[in-house]
């Protein structure tokens, strides 16, 4: 394929990609109130920050992902606590706890289930055709473990990748834009949250956020990426 | 798409010529030091993490082998054939059907099961074992993580200079060029890990043939599979332009070359394998069995068959890959290699019920119940020991 073609397409990709920050799927718009004051348990966030080189490659930063989990987690806890919804956080458990196997398939089948959601779930995707156009997507019965060991009603998970375009991508997506009048692609932040009712496993709410800025290297920028992500939260 | 092809594979002879490697190391990496942690500022931190992340899956993953015997056996190999990193090093045993093993930047070894039932002695076992300890110490990920970056670097400033030209073959030109560049330096962190893992074999007292035996093995099995020679040439240009590791042929001839200067063991080899596997190894086979490659794992079965102390697992298996195959007169001699299995040793009780099973449905029922009987004797607390009995009553 022609380069600057394969430019073109990715500078299209790219625009689609900004058009809109969030995009949600849900079941519903508020909590079931069986309990006066529903409890969502929040799960340890799945999040690597990465720097995009010049050839085109992700490369994992430990530093700046170590800082992201940190300024995500508080940044989490303090959106939550502003919507005063009460919630906890999910305590690890000892690898010979008996629950520790079915919190760890849980973690797995939740990132399986959310990768498909973000691939199937979301125009221009055709949507699978079981799903006959329908939000129906569950983890199963074994969520009740969550709910009775931890007396929570709901449980959010949250999974984000964020990319920032290296010295050397900007210089080459300058003279991509100075020769042929093109935009490379460059850093993002991709990622979503979900809410999960632990009595039947339903995914009841599905934020999706891919956008071109959002950092989560300091704290102030990571409540707004919070902020963004968090966006319509049943409440 | 010929001519492209050719242009780039000429240009990446030519920058072939300008790669030179510091002595002792295809990467010019230092060899990681005992304890080693890496910063977490560096390029190598964010792999550790990868592989951090990856090791704890497969610590939890059911896949892993949790065998005592086995895994006491590659713990110790680990730490015979790398003292210096024995506390660094962590085997997995993983259920993986196929010949293979790895080695994690972060110290995390995963030894396939297809591997485990594919060497034939301990020494065998340990050569692939030290070439993936070489991966670890010599840190070919790190390097062929930044080889990857500096060449898909280059090609993108190349690539946007050749699109001015407007010609699509010069504009692409970069990009194929960097694309053999890594498959080149990862053949040639192979070839380092063939020769310092044969040398770790040597040093822990292992058979110094074991390293080629075992490619010898795998290639034996490859054409098994393939009665006929199907690639033609140009498949095999692509295919050695592309590949990441050296063709099997190339690596037995070196390290074959390199075990005949070599020379024996004063001392006997330690061979644990077979006593190790004694637990898991009925479900290795029968793993293999569901892989549907029937050629290669009857070539693979018939081999072990020639000296294995356990031959009733073996032909149970063999069972199983002709009744899962059920072709024409597949159930007869699948029947056959059950009966065979009945009467060697190792066999698992489960030979029996399918002799019986086979039987009674060709309406032989008291040949059945003989053998159900033989079952029951074998398997007193089997699970399907009411229906065997209602079967044995009727």
């Amino acid at each position: 394929m022609f380069t600057s073609f394969r430019l073109v397409l990715v500078a299209a990709l790219a625009l689609s990609v900004s058009a809109c920050a969030t995009r949600t799927l849900s079941t519903t718009d508020k909590l079931t109130r069986d309990v006066a004051q529903p409890k969502i348990l929040l799960m340890p966030a799945d999040v690597e920050l990465s720097e995009l080189t010049a050839g085109g490659l992700t490369e994992l930063n430990a530093d700046w992902t170590l800082s992201g989990q940190r300024n995500l987690k508080a940044a989490l806890n303090e959106h939550l606590a502003k919507l005063n919804a009460r919630f906890s956080e999910y305590q690890p458990l000892a690898q010979d706890d008996p629950h520790y196997d079915t919190f760890q398939q849980l973690q797995k089948l939740h990132g399986v289930t959310g990768i498909n959601i973000q691939n199937y779930a979301f125009p221009p995707a055709p949507g699978l055709p079981g799903k006959e156009g329908k939000f129906n997507w569950a983890l199963g019965p074994a969520t009740t473990m969550l709910a009775e060991s931890t007396d929570s009603q709901y449980a959010l998970f949250v999974w984000l990748r964020d990319s920032y375009t290296s010295s050397g991508r900007r210089a080459l997506k300058l003279a991509a834009a100075i020769l042929f009048g093109v935009q490379m692609e460059g850093g993002k932040q991709v990622g979503y949250a979900s809410l999960v009712d632990l009595k039947t496993g339903e995914i009841v709410w599905f934020n999706l956020l891919a956008r071109e800025s959002g950092d989560l290297r300091d704290l102030a920028s990571a409540r707004e990426s919070v902020d963004t992500l968090l966006t319509g939260l049943p409440q | 798409m010929k001519p492209r092809l050719l242009l780039s594979l000429a240009a990446a002879m030519l920058l072939a010529g300008c790669v030179t490697h510091e002595t002792g190391s295809s990467s010019g990496i230092a060899t990681v030091n005992p304890g080693y942690r890496p910063d977490v500022k560096t390029d190598e931190a964010g792999i550790w993490l990868t592989a951090d992340k990856a090791e704890a899956d497969l610590r939890d993953s059911a896949n892993r082998v949790r065998d005592p015997a086995l895994n006491a056996l590659v713990s110790d190999m680990v730490c015979k054939l790398a003292a210096e990193y024995c506390g660094d090093l962590r085997p997995y045993v993983v259920r993986v059907p196929h010949f293979n093993a790895t080695a994690s930047p972060n110290g995390a070894i995963s030894i396939w099961s297809g591997l485990l039932i594919r060497a034939r002695t301990e020494s065998e076992l340990a050569a692939v074992v030290g070439h993936e300890i070489t991966h670890y110490a010599r840190r070919h990920t790190l390097a062929r993580f930044r080889n990857a970056r500096e060449n898909t670097d280059v090609a993108a400033v190349l690539g946007l200079l050749g699109a001015t030209t407007g010609v699509a073959q010069i504009a692409e030109l970069p990009h194929v060029i960097a694309v053999g560049n890594i498959q080149a330096f990862s053949r040639d962190n192979e070839r380092e890990s063939d020769e310092e893992g044969f040398n770790r074999l040597v040093k822990a007292g292992y058979e110094p043939s074991a390293a080629a035996d075992v490619w010898k093995r795998i290639l034996d099995l490859k054409k098994a599979k393939h009665e006929f020679e199907y690639e033609s040439y140009e498949d095999r240009t692509v295919r050695l332009f592309v590949a990441s590791h050296p063709p099997s042929e190339e690596r037995e001839k070196s390290l074959r070359e390199l075990a005949e200067k070599t020379a024996k063991p004063t001392v006997p080899p330690p061979d644990r394998l077979r006593q190790a596997l004694v637990g898991v190894r009925l479900d290795f086979l029968l793993d293999e069995v569901k892989l549907g490659q029937f050629r290669e794992s009857k070539a693979l079965f018939e081999l072990l068959l020639k000296d294995d102390p356990l031959p009733g697992q073996i032909y149970y298996a063999l069972g199983e890959l002709y009744r899962k195959r059920a072709k024409d007169d597949d159930e007869l001699v699948s029947m056959s290699y059950f009966h065979q299995a009945c009467e060697a040793m190792g066999a698992p009780p489960e030979a029996f019920r399918m002799v019986a099973t086979i039987r009674w449905r060709r309406g032989e029922k008291e040949l059945a119940k003989e053998y159900f009987r033989r079952y029951l004797n074998a398997a007193p607390d089997a699970g399907d020991r009411d229906l065997i009995t209602h079967y044995l009553g009727s």
